[in-house]
């Protein structure tokens, strides 16, 4: 199992190739099986809404029980995403269960965008703009969007 | 890990099938089912959570239940079962297979060949099969001809590369002679190989039955090839192929065609050279050397032709040779055409074909002028005509002879059949002697069911005889035990019926010695008054013989009973009526039967057995009854001293009494008790302990068998001898008591020496008789 690629992942990536999930897209890179390109498009309702995201994902070696590793591409004003791109999501680092999958985590994802938490942020200076004067916030959010987001 | 096809189940975490083992698996209470791999993993390597509820794992599975030896068992024989299921699913669907025979388009099967050329070798060569094309395989062999004379023929399988070589060599080949006999080929079907009916890899590499499934149209079941549809496809077949040789031909005729402007020429060159005819024929054969080869044969033979002709007239040879080309086109085209209807007619039609070909014939008979050239064309055009028709009738034959390996498979079939049909009735006949077996050993049964119920009728019937004769030589025993002076028919039935009252006398004569004997020591009274019952009983026997009606001897006799037992003893009274009078003793035992004593009780029930004794063989001895009467009558006249009286006056009155005496007797017999009988026969014993007495009630209780007959019969005689002495010893008892007045003290004496003296008993009777006389 450690030598070849695990069945597991063999299969969660035809599934994602037969099944995709709505407003989600990950494709397997060419050279490596374990790097997936993601596209998650911004929810509706949300002040990422319209917006095209692009997203970066590595599964370990120790996947399925490890977390996969995800990171944002794009540029995206929210308080649990760093400038870096990097993801504040819990399961991803201490809650996460073999029993998740790279659909599931994909979706957690972008459910955090339509939720996000500024009480555990990753960057303080949203998070404060987010809990001071929220409707600021998601005005700024909406220009990144516009920005970073379209146009690609 | 080792995949199972029968569990759909998977570890979600690996996405591995689940194990046998790891089905009933299930680590955690929320029941998230993973393979063992990863919950060691998960435990040893990881944070030791349930990925699905994150508690921990518990030290031991919460629900794990192992397999036993025998689930495993189940399983795998279950996964047998469905391998084989499939399997056998890919045998049926190939098991029809086996009754298809597929025609093969490349596989020649000739027949008739003969032995010198039956070798695969040599019907390889170019001179045999080899010529028509490349050929893959030979296959001989014999087979039993047809034809009688013929000792054996050869048979073969030729496999071509091509089908075209085939058919080719099927129409050559086909009612060919070779070797003085005529050859038929035909097409060969092949069967399927039984390894492929199995599904089974076939691991012969020359194996040359089908492994693959054919066209139904070239598939044909026996019933099929029985009917002759494979000759018909073989014959379409053959069709196709003339119909593309006939397109060849036509192209042919074209060129034919085109080469007439030559001959033409050729013509308009002959006059010119008329002057010199030797010039004249080298210059034809430049020119003919130019042309065609077959034009070349064809001027050749015009060169002949006029060549011949010179000498006679030139005109007529130019004439002759217009016309000659003329009507060789004219036959030409006729052939063509002629072969276009034969292709297009079937065969039934060959007959037909060759009428058209003799009509055709006609006009270019009649064109003709010259005799040897008329000879020449119609050798050829009939020639042309016999071949075709040949050919026609070659193929209608190959045809019907297509039918001869249907025969020759029918005839297997058939053979097989037949054989199958002998072992079923082989079969029935087993069956059948089992039938008849069973049939015997039920007609053994019931003969034996029928022995026995004759055995048991033989039996019943052997056991009613042997109580018959037994019943017989008894009767015979009385009757000779008897010992009388009179020797008459009616003495003998005399004897018979004496045989039993003078056991009753001797009875009573004993049991009244008994009471005499204890009634003279305390009562000598009682004496005198026997003596006067004794009297008046003697008075009244002589008023029977005054002639009184019977009527009044009954009445008479009721109150004389009625006065003894209010005036005297009873005991006393009765036994001396019953020994003076034998009615009068019965009606008074009748009468009054609360007071007898057990003695007389005793008396009386010897009296009823003996009865009943001397009644049982009555059914065999009816007539006996008025004998029997007049018995009574000489016993009561010598008991009552009136034996000289008449007999026909007394007759009527004595028959009366009998027949009372019977009714009632068997009225006691009836009133008996067993153990009445038993304390009765027990005191009887005790009285006679000198002699063995039996009595033959006791021994039918006693339930002795038939067998047991003679001893009765000893024991019998020797009652019936002792009861005799008893009777004679009554008598001088009777004759004494007429005299008690005189001397009461004499009478036991006597009687006590006559006991003791069986002698002197025999000669009492004259002394008895000759005191009747006296009187």
């Amino acid at each position: 199992m450690a030598s070849a690629l695990p069945r597991r992942i063999t299969k969660e990536t035809q599934r994602l190739m037969n099944d995709p999930v709505p407003g989600i897209s990950a494709v397997p890179d060419d050279s490596n099986a374990r790097y997936f390109h993601v596209i998650i498009a911004g929810p509706e309702g949300s002040p990422f809404a319209g917006g095209v995201f692009k997203l970066e994902l590595f599964l370990p070696e120790e996947y399925p029980m490890a977390a996969p590793k995800v990171r944002f591409m794009t540029k995206i004003y929210h308080p649990n995403i760093d400038k870096l791109g990097r993801i504040c999501l819990d399961i991803l680092k201490d809650k996460w269960s073999p029993a998740l999958q790279i659909r599931t985590v994909l979706l957690s994802i972008q459910a955090l965008l339509s939720a996000p938490n500024p009480d555990d942020p990753l960057a303080t200076d949203v998070a404060e703009q987010w809990k001071n004067n929220e409707s600021d916030a998601i005005r700024t959010a909406q220009e990144w969007t516009r920005i970073y987001a379209t146009g690609d | 890990m080792s995949s199972d096809e029968q569990s759909d189940k998977e570890c979600p975490l690996c996405m591995e099938p689940l194990e046998i083992d790891d089905i009933n698996f299930f680590p955690c209470k929320c029941e998230y089912q993973i393979c063992r791999f990863c919950w060691h993993r998960l435990r040893t390597d990881e944070n030791g959570l349930c990925p699905a509820c994150r508690q921990p794992y518990p030290e031991d599975p919460v629900n794990f239940k192992p397999l036993t030896a025998l689930d495993v068992q189940k399983i795998k024989t279950e996964k047998r079962q469905k391998q084989q299921q499939q399997k056998i699913k890919i045998c049926e669907s190939r098991k029809h297979l086996s009754s298809y025979r597929v025609l093969q388009k490349n596989l020649v099967y000739v027949v008739g060949l003969s032995a010198r050329v039956a070798d695969p070798e040599t019907l390889k060569k170019p001179e045999y099969f080899g010529k028509y094309g490349r050929i893959l395989k030979v296959a001989v062999g014999s087979s039993p001809s047809l034809n009688g004379p013929q000792s054996a023929s050869c048979t073969a399988y030729v496999t071509y590369a091509r089908y075209e070589d085939a058919l080719r060599a099927i129409q050559a080949v086909n009612n060919a002679q070779l070797d003085g006999r005529i050859v038929k080929a035909s097409l060969g079907t092949t069967k399927y190989c039984t390894n492929f009916l199995r599904s089974q890899p076939c691991y012969k590499p020359e194996c040359m039955y089908l492994h693959d499934v054919a066209d139904t149209e070239v598939s044909f079941t026996k019933d099929d090839m029985h009917l002759g549809r494979h000759a018909e496809y073989e014959k379409r077949l053959i069709e196709s192929t003339l119909r593309e040789k006939s397109q060849r031909r036509r192209a042919s005729i074209m060129t034919n065609t085109s080469g007439k402007p030559s001959k033409s020429e050729s013509v308009e060159y002959g006059p010119d050279s008329r002057s010199t005819p030797m010039e004249n024929s080298h210059d034809r054969e430049k020119i003919s050397h130019s042309r065609s080869p077959s034009s070349d044969k064809n001027m050749k033979k015009t060169i002949k032709q006029t060549n011949g002709e010179v000498p006679e007239n030139q005109p007529c040879s130019v004439a002759n040779n217009k016309l000659i080309n003329e009507n060789k086109g004219a036959d030409k085209e006729n052939e063509a055409r002629s072969q276009l209807e034969k292709i297009l007619e079937s065969a039934n039609d060959v007959p037909s074909s060759a009428m058209l070909e003799q009509q055709t014939v006609i006009p270019a008979t009649k064109v003709n002028e010259g005799i040897g050239s008329r000879q020449v064309l119609l050798d050829k055009i009939l020639g042309l005509n016999i071949e075709q028709f040949r050919s026609r009738l070659s193929e209608w034959i190959s045809s019907s002879q297509n039918v001869v390996p249907l025969i020759t498979t029918t005839c297997g079939s058939i053979e097989k059949m037949f054989l199958n049909t002998k072992e079923k009735m082989d079969v029935n006949n087993v069956k059948i002697p089992s039938n008849s077996n069973s049939l015997q050993s039920a007609n053994n049964t019931a003969p034996c069911d029928w022995q026995r119920a004759l055995g048991i009728c033989g039996k019943v019937d052997n056991l009613t005889t042997k109580n018959a004769v037994n019943e017989f030589p008894t009767t015979f025993s009385n009757s000779q035990t008897k010992m009388l002076p009179k020797s008459t028919r009616l003495s003998v039935h005399s004897d018979d019926d004496l045989g039993f009252d003078p056991i009753s006398e001797s009875a009573k004569g004993l049991a009244d010695l008994l009471e005499e004997e204890k009634t003279i020591l305390p009562q000598c009274s009682t004496q005198n008054i026997s003596g006067m019952a004794s009297v008046s009983s003697s008075l009244m026997s002589l008023g029977l013989q005054c002639g009184w009606p019977s009527m009044g001897i009954s009445n008479g006799a009721s109150p004389m009973s009625l006065r003894n037992a209010l005036g005297t003893d009873i005991d006393s009274a009765t036994t001396t009526t019953t020994t003076n009078n034998y009615s009068c003793a019965n009606i008074d035992c009748f009468s009054q039967p609360i007071k007898l004593s057990s003695q007389t009780a005793q008396t009386f029930t010897q009296q009823s057995v003996f009865h009943t004794n001397q009644y049982s063989p009555h059914p065999y001895f009816p007539p006996p009854k008025p004998q029997m009467a007049r018995v009574n009558n000489f016993v009561n006249p010598a008991t009552n001293l009136a034996f000289n009286s008449a007999q026909p006056q007394r007759c009527p009155s004595f028959n009366n009494n009998t027949q009372y005496h019977s009714n009632v007797s068997l009225a006691a017999a009836n009133q008996i008790d067993g153990t009445k009988l038993h304390e009765w026969q027990e005191g009887f014993r005790a009285l006679l302990p000198n002699v063995n007495v039996r009595f033959v009630p006791d021994l039918s209780i006693a339930g002795y068998p038939p067998s047991r007959t003679s001893p009765m019969e000893m024991q019998r005689t020797t009652n019936q001898f002792s009861s005799t002495l008893n009777y004679d010893q009554t008598l001088p008892m009777s004759a004494q008591l007429l005299n008690p007045m005189t001397s009461p003290a004499p009478p036991p004496v006597p009687s006590i020496n006559s006991y003791s003296h069986p002698s002197q008993q025999w000669m009492m009777p004259p002394p008895g008789f000759s005191y009747i006389s006296k009187r």
